[in-house]
């Protein structure tokens, strides 16, 4: 064990030298203000991030299912008040229907759980204001491509087994990896409707607290976070996302059927 | 001349006498107070009292004129026949009360004027009961299920009655368990409305048996709770009730000294040995015609069961519209129970605490939900579908942000008492089976409760295991709160109260 935390702060120290006085999403760092405008906090009794991806609708992780949400918008520092944040309920909250809710909500880890699906629309209550701090992303029209460059950010540990909220929103550069490498990482399911990144020799991961945030490679939100490992950020143990151009048919009618 | 009246005098006596009969129940009336009239005068003026009598027959011999020959008749004879009449007017008034059936209703009359005598005695007895000590096993089995219910619904009811009396937006804390305990040591003594009014608040079903022993059993050894019972020296407790107080309580009413200093001396150093010196000066004064005191004093010794991280840290909290620093509890991943409950728009937590206790937190689920918007909707039912639902949560490694638990609240019960719409302790009260003295208030009531809990836990937190899912339990308090402390074991809530601000 001492071995392991030596060998952290080690990699954490050594090899991903940040400048003083910040701190990161694994192995990440300070997101530059208000340039991820379509970032969301979702707080329940989970925190959870989203996407804002139309006025009134935010994508975000199935299993951040909760009975009531509060979604903070146009955030950098997730707990003062900052002059572009907007805050708001949400009426209604459309989880895939062919998620399996029990899976990811038990402990106990079986060979074989599919956490396919993990993928969730909420309607807000009230249209956010589009702003310089808040804006929609779109949906994918492409397929990603493995090898790409792809930024992950959300309000999650800051460190991989120890969690440690930042304030402010974090960012992580990582690169899209073959499914391949996760189905060799994971005894649960790593199915087609999922996509793998992070770096093979650790260091840099989304973690807890960053489920239902962004994936973006080269420019297109391709991703939205939804498990991994514990600790997170472990070589060899990428994280994995929701494979979101699987699911813009589903979203379309959803948002078409819910106005 | 004699001669020819004497038959014609024997009819005319006959007719008046058939009269005299048939007025007979009219003329006994009337003939007593006749009677005391005339015995009256005849002492004082005969003569006036003798022409007044003949007026009044004057008036019956009117009836008579129906005839010529009678009103020639009655000219010459009528004194005397008027004296005649009067004669026997009096000998049957004299003779009808020992032989008519009149008699018979005036004595059925005063059987009921000495039944009545025992019924007035009688009633006083029965309301007042021995002091009920006995309790047999099937009776103790059942009363266990009824006090927690009890206790609990006395702890909402209380919960109102505190924030109606405390200020605004200020910090609370008491002690159901506590309270009902010191109602219940006087529900001991109590008899008639009080006892019944007593019961009522209590939510206690009428004569709760084995009540004391099961309170006894509900005891916990991570709160410290005293009561007592302090009375002037002119009042003499009943030894019936001291005996019952000592079996079930441990302790008897303690007698007062007539100076006021050295009984405020002597109660404070009574609360201060009892409570290990949590709580030094419960009381500041003491009324000069004082009668009864009862005193309780609370405070928990229990620890968290799990210990927080002990680095100091700060963060923001919502006080009265604007963000202040406090100190906080934290934790990344501490053991909690938690829900959202959509009926008080609260986030539910529950964290553990030693000794089979528990620590709940129920705070509004947003900025915009205030705690007095809950408090509104808190009742027994909504309490208890929470509490019910918590038994059923699952402790899962939660990061936990919350202040530091430290209330102290100082309260003067009989303004609570009242609240609760209870009036017996200035007005008519009723504790015949702790004494016989009839001219009885309680001068003074007070509850002090002291509740502080640090980041110190008994155990360290143990590793366990996590979720893949890249979601976080988290549990932030932020804003003003309601909290109590529930006893897993028997169920009923210990403490409770709210908090406003956590630095106070």
């Amino acid at each position: 064990m001492w071995f392991l935390i030596l060998f952290l702060a080690l990699s954490l120290g050594g090899i991903d030298a940040a400048p003083p006085g910040q701190s990161r999403i694994v192995g990440g760092y300070k997101c530059e203000k208000n340039s991820q405008p379509w970032q969301v906090a979702i707080i329940n009794e989970y925190l959870c991030g989203g996407v804002l991806i139309d006025p009134s609708w935010v994508i975000t992780a199935a299993h951040c299912y909760s009975n009531y949400y509060h979604v903070l918008l146009g955030r950098n520092n997730l707990f003062e008040d900052e002059p572009f944040a907007q805050y708001r309920f949400v009426n209604q909250s459309f989880p895939h229907p062919d998620y399996k809710p029990f899976l990811m909500r038990n402990h106990t880890r079986q060979r074989g759980d599919d956490y396919s699906n993990d993928l969730m629309l909420l309607h807000l209550s009230e249209p956010a204001d589009i702003t310089d701090g808040v804006k929609v992303i779109d949906l994918p029209t492409e397929e990603p491509k493995v090898g790409s460059t792809c930024l992950a950010s959300g309000w999650g540990s800051t460190k991989p087994l120890n969690w440690e909220l930042p304030d402010d929103l974090q960012c992580v550069n990582i690169h899209l990896l073959s499914n391949e490498k996760c189905i060799e990482a994971y005894e649960q399911k790593v199915t087609d409707l999922m996509l793998c990144a992070g770096e093979m020799d650790g260091r840099k991961d989304t973690c807890k607290g960053d489920s239902g945030g962004p994936l973006i490679c080269d420019g297109v939100l391709q991703g939205i976070t939804s498990w991994g490992n514990v600790p997170c950020a472990e070589p060899y143990n990428p994280g994995v996302y929701t494979k979101l151009i699987k699911f813009t048919s589903w979203i379309k009618e959803v948002m078409k059927e819910n106005p | 001349m004699a001669s020819k009246l004497t038959p014609l005098t024997l009819l005319l006596l006959l007719l008046a006498g058939d009269r005299a009969f048939s007025d007979s129940e009219v003329t006994s009336h009337s003939s007593q107070d006749p009677l005391v009239v005339q015995e009256g005068s005849r002492d004082s003026v005969p003569e006036r009292d003798g022409s007044r009598s003949p007026i009044e027959h004057t008036g019956q011999s009117s009836t008579w004129p129906t005839t010529s020959g009678s009103t020639k008749i009655s000219n010459d004879t009528m004194d005397q026949v008027a004296n005649e009449s009067f004669i026997q007017h009096v000998q049957p008034a004299a003779q009808l009360p020992e032989d008519s059936p009149s008699q018979s209703p005036v004595n059925s009359s005063s059987p009921p004027s000495t039944a009545s005598a025992p019924p007035t005695q009688a009633p006083t007895e029965p309301l007042c009961p021995e002091p009920l000590a006995w309790c047999s096993d099937s009776d103790r089995d059942s009363s266990e299920a009824t006090l927690s219910e009890a206790l609990t619904d006395f702890s909402v009811k209380l919960y109102h009655a505190f924030s109606a009396t405390k200020k605004a937006e200020t910090n609370m804390a008491f002690s159901p368990f506590s309270i009902a305990s010191l109602l219940t040591q006087v529900l001991l003594g109590a008899g008639d409305s009080t006892k019944s009014n007593l019961e009522d608040i209590l939510s206690y079903p009428k004569d709760f048996a084995c009540v004391h022993q099961t309170l006894k059993a509900f005891s916990s050894k991570g709160v410290t709770s005293v009561s007592q019972i302090f009375h002037s020296p002119d009042l003499a407790i009943r030894d019936t009730y001291v005996n019952a107080s000592l079996s079930l309580y441990g302790s008897s009413p303690r007698v007062l000294g007539p100076d006021g200093d050295a009984n405020l001396k002597l109660i404070n150093t009574w609360v201060a040995e009892n409570t290990n010196h949590k709580i030094n000066e419960l009381l500041d004064s003491l009324p000069s015609d004082t009668r009864l005191v009862l005193l309780n004093a609370v405070y928990l010794s229990a620890k968290w069961k799990k210990t927080f991280e002990q680095k100091k840290m700060m963060a923001s909290f919502l006080y009265k519209n604007s963000m202040i620093k406090v100190p906080m509890l934290s934790s990344k991943k501490y053991p909690l129970a938690l829900f959202n409950d959509q009926t008080l728009k609260a986030k539910v937590g529950q964290l553990q605490l030693s000794h089979n206790l528990s620590f709940v937190i129920m705070v509004p689920q947003s900025p915009t939900h205030q705690l007095e918007d809950m408090e509104k909707a808190l009742n027994p039912t909504v309490f208890k579908a929470i509490l019910k639902k918590l038994e059923l949560s699952k402790f899962q490694p939660t990061y936990v942000m919350m202040p530091r638990i430290k209330v102290k609240s100082s309260q003067d019960m009989l303004s609570i008492m009242e609240k609760l719409e209870f009036f017996d302790f200035t007005y008519d009260l009723n504790l015949c089976g702790l004494t016989e003295d009839p001219d009885l208030q309680v001068s003074s009531m007070k509850h002090e409760t002291v509740l502080e809990l640090t980041e110190t836990g008994v155990e360290a937190a143990a590793a366990s295991t996590i979720s893949v899912a890249r979601n976080l339990l988290i549990f932030e308090v932020q804003q003003p709160f309601l909290f109590l402390l529930w006893d897993q074991r028997h169920k009923f809530p210990v403490f409770m109260g709210r908090v406003y601000d956590p630095r106070a």
